[in-house]
């Protein structure tokens, strides 16, 4: 009974972050903010999901895969999510004219200063 | 139970529908891979709740091939779009 109730609460918080996620997917002003909200909330809410299903199983052995499957979610998102930032950076997609700082805009691109070498 | 499993699909197919929105919408490919990637997302939770509801072994190991399959398809797109710009 305990149980149960524990893992409907687990699974409704998880079911609420990604959908928090899938709203600031739509709602955000551009792809920075984009992916943090959706990297951020869903990897939270994955794991408080597959927790709750957890909890439920009666085989000690898909326990044991749904922790393999957060721990890997929790590895696998923020890389994913840091490859397509540096993907969108590096191919000049406009930030929103909320932005205060770019602390990257100042970085010497290596393929120029290479060339002033020469 | 019940009850908390068919209210939790109904938020899940609503977050999936605004992830195909953004997917839709965005105005350049890293917009529609990282909506892409929370769509996979919205998936293995839905996955998730249906293996909690039937306490099944079987779907929790397409949690696991789904969730890598996504990071690996993430990956891909990102170093393609790196390669070819984004426009």
């Amino acid at each position: 009974m305990i149980a149960d109730i524990a893992s409907a609460l687990l699974i409704v918080l998880g079911t609420l972050l990604t959908l928090v996620a899938a709203l600031g997917l739509v709602r955000l002003p551009d792809f920075f903010a984009r992916g943090h909200a959706a990297t951020k909330a869903a990897t939270l809410g994955l794991s408080l999901t597959l927790s709750g299903a957890a909890i439920q199983m009666s085989n000690r052995g898909d326990v044991a895969k749904l922790a393999l499957a957060v721990i890997a979610q929790f590895l696998t998102a923020p890389v994913a999510s840091h490859l397509l930032g540096r993907t969108a950076h590096r191919t000049g997609i406009a930030l929103s004219e909320h932005t205060v700082l770019d602390e990257l805009v100042d970085e010497p691109d290596p393929t120029t200063v290479a060339k002033d070498l020469k | 139970m019940n009850v908390v499993v068919i209210v939790c699909i109904i938020v899940s197919v609503v977050s999936a529908g605004l992830c195909i929105a953004r997917a839709l919408l965005g105005p350049t490919v890293p917009d529609r891979a990282i909506a892409l990637d929370a769509l996979v997302v919205v998936l293995v939770n839905g996955i998730g709740i249906m293996a909690a509801r039937d306490g099944d072994g079987l779907l929790v190991d397409a949690i696991l091939v789904i969730g890598l399959l996504g990071f690996v398809a993430t990956l891909a797109v990102s170093r393609f779009t790196e390669s070819r710009g984004s426009s």
